[in-house]
């Protein structure tokens, strides 16, 4: 199964991103582990700095203390590990939970510096005690804060918080930007590829064989469509050879017919004669049907043609049926006026003259042969022939293959010329049973929408 | 009937003179442009038969230079040309017919014929099919030589269809050619006229048959098919 390029690289490049990230925490993680003696300081001051947040200056400049029920719920689940006292200037204590787990004398420190951290023995448990001076609304406060084991892991989230400043803010909008960016280079640079890919598809069949096209693509890719390039000219060189030499070969061959047939004409009639007369008339047929498969395989149908398909289709009945009278079959035409259909005029009636050439044939005398144009875009040649059994109706189509093989008058190649012009028109021709007995042989051309034919 | 036959292959050219001389025409052969040029020069035909591919220059040079003189001559373009496209290209020249190779000569005569047969043809005075004659002149049709009484409309049908002799007629072709722009002829009006001329044709005893396309229009025959 094959994958898009512009998916397979904007993958890699979003694992390579996220590979980056876990490398980065990695790295964060490696840095704090290193250093469990700073990771405990940042905890106590972590701390500090939650404490400080639920300080308020009242209108009449004195401080309150004004606790979450969440923060608090720390220290009251474990009133002998964690512990903290908030004092003004003046040594008043403004809140403290568990205070007892310090010795008073531990916790204040009224004039000692700014910020200081000491591990204390008490009862014979070591606590860390930790206190900084921070000024609220003006006021000069002190927080202490004291932790005696982690039974919290107060420690992970101070973890946690340093992955989130050094990883999460950091590295996530850049990570992002170049996700974008990344998405968008990969999208642009591979847009030549995809127009050129375009323009192969379009080149299937029908449209004949085409160079690909080289402008403005990347030397990488170029050499690439070059060496396709190569082989595909010489093949298309090969097609038009052998298509040339089918022409050629018919388009000699009948000269020659033609004086044989002037000769013969010149002879009595009667007898043996007629058997030769039906017999070149045989010849001359597939002279004429070889000609046409010829042109037919190369036919490239402009996507601009538009024709009336009931006008077409009313011109091969009026011109087929002065035939069919001779032969005692009985052509009859339905349509709907005003059936305008993308398609060359000129190929679609050669198809239609070929479907209604071989109803008559398969079609018992005096029984009727409709061509019947309805839908949109649909044409169909129904007949009361002894119809095609399902074995046989992926075999009518092929080149030279006859349901009777000893009738000279069939050359196996007109519903093969139908299919390839059928294909051109990027449709295919439909075999299907009739009701009451025969064959129903379809085309659908797309209809064009609004306009009238030229 | 003069008829002027352009065709480069010798032994082709032969028996096709041959054939349609023992059809009734007088046969003028040119081998290439330069000949075809001057018999047209000094001895304008009634009809001509062209082939395309020759050897100093393209047929349909000619054909275009007769119609932008203003000539009328029929032609009746013969080629060996592809059949896909090319049709078009010749009759949108000026060709009146078109036939490919290979073509049996009495089918070149028979296609003469039905040109010549054309208003202002050569043959478009006495129109015949059968035993059934048709005076354009004197609007006098016959039956196996006894006169036949039809009624104008009817005897304007049968002129239609026998100046198309082989063709199938669209019915609004013969509308066109039957009814003056104030009539509005009914839905049914023309089956009524076909109908009855069929009458009174088999009871006049004429050997021919109206063929009824069903979508398309009507085709005469010879009843009694060869």
């Amino acid at each position: 199964m094959s994958r898009s390029l512009v998916t397979t690289l904007i993958r890699r490049l979003l694992l390579v991103g996220g590979l980056l990230t876990l490398m980065n925490i990695v790295f964060v993680t490696a840095y704090y582990s290193s250093d469990p003696e700073g990771l405990r300081r940042e905890k106590v001051s972590h701390q500090i700095d939650r404490l400080a947040e639920t300080l308020r200056a009242g209108p009449d400049g004195s401080l309150a203390f004004e606790p979450s029920s969440r923060l608090m719920q720390t220290f009251m689940r474990y009133p002998d590990a964690y512990a903290f006292r908030i004092e003004d200037g003046a040594g008043h204590v403004l809140g403290e939970a568990n205070a007892m787990l310090v010795p008073a004398e531990r916790w204040s420190v009224p004039n000692g510096p700014d910020a200081w951290w000491s591990d204390v023995e008490v009862n014979g448990r070591s606590v860390l005690v930790g206190s900084r001076r921070v000024r609220v609304g003006g006021e000069a406060v002190r927080i202490a804060f004291a932790a005696a084991g982690d039974p919290s892991n107060l420690l992970l989230f101070v973890y946690f918080d340093e992955l989130f400043v050094h990883v999460i803010v950091s590295l996530l909008p850049f990570a992002i930007c170049l996700m974008i960016v990344n998405a968008v280079t990969v999208r642009h640079s591979l847009r030549s590829l995809v127009h050129a890919a375009d323009a192969a598809r379009k080149a299937g069949p029908g449209h004949g064989i085409a160079a690909l096209p080289t402008r403005g693509l990347p030397t990488e890719v170029l050499i690439l469509v070059e060496a396709i390039n190569d082989p595909l000219r010489r093949l298309g060189e090969a097609l038009e050879a052998e298509r040339a030499f089918t022409a050629e070969a018919a388009h000699a061959l009948r000269t020659p017919l033609a004086v044989l047939s002037a000769r013969i004409e010149k002879l009595p009639k009667g007898g043996e004669l007629d058997a030769v007369h039906s017999d070149i008339a045989a010849l001359r047929r597939l002279v004429n049907q070889l000609l046409s498969a010829a042109e037919a395989d190369t036919l490239v149908v402009d996507p601009a043609r538009q024709c009336d398909l009931s006008i077409v289709a009313e011109g091969v009945v009026a011109a087929m049926a002065p035939l069919a009278i001779r032969d005692g079959r009985i052509l009859a035409f339905e349509a709907r006026p005003g059936t305008i259909v993308r398609g060359d005029a000129d190929a679609i009636a050669h198809a239609l003259r070929n479907l209604v050439e071989n109803a008559l044939r398969f079609s018992p005398e005096n029984t009727e042969v409709l061509v019947r144009v309805s839908g949109p875009g649909q044409v169909a040649v129904l007949d009361r022939g002894p119809g095609v059994p399902d074995e046989q109706k992926p075999l009518v189509m092929k080149r030279f293959w006859r349901a009777r093989p000893s009738d000279l008058g069939g050359t196996g190649l007109g519903l093969a010329i139908v299919q390839r012009i059928a294909e051109a028109h990027g449709t295919t021709l439909g075999i299907a049973d009739r009701e009451g007995g025969g064959t129903v042989f379809s085309l659908a051309f797309s209809p064009h929408r609004g306009g009238r034919a030229s | 009937m003069k008829l002027l036959l352009i065709e480069d292959v010798p032994p082709l050219a032969q028996l096709t003179r041959e054939v349609l001389e023992a059809e009734g025409f007088t046969v003028d052969h040119a081998p290439d442009l330069e000949a075809a040029r001057i018999i047209l020069a000094v001895a304008p035909p009634d009809v001509i038969v062209l082939d395309l591919g020759l050897p100093d220059g393209d047929g349909l040079d000619l054909l275009h230079g007769l119609r932008k003189e203003g000539s009328a001559i029929p032609v009746l373009v013969v080629t060996a040309r592809d059949c896909l496209n090319d049709r078009i290209d010749g009759l949108d020249r000026g060709a009146d017919d078109y036939i490919v190779k290979p073509v049996a000569p009495a089918e070149i005569a028979a296609r003469c014929r039905a040109l010549l047969r054309r208003p202002g043809g050569l043959l478009g005075r006495k129109l015949q099919l059968g035993n059934l004659a048709f005076e354009t002149t004197s609007r006098q049709v016959t039956a196996a030589g006894r006169p036949v009484s039809l009624a104008r409309r009817e005897i304007d049908v049968l002129e239609v269809l026998l100046r198309k002799l082989g063709q199938s007629v669209p019915r609004r072709v013969i509308e066109d050619a039957i009814y003056t722009l104030d009539e509005t002829p009914g839905p049914n009006a023309l089956e009524a006229s076909v109908s009855r001329l069929r009458r009174q044709l088999a009871e006049a005893g004429a050997n021919v048959e109206i063929h009824t396309i069903r979508g398309i229009g009507y085709l005469l025959t010879e009843a009694d098919r060869a």
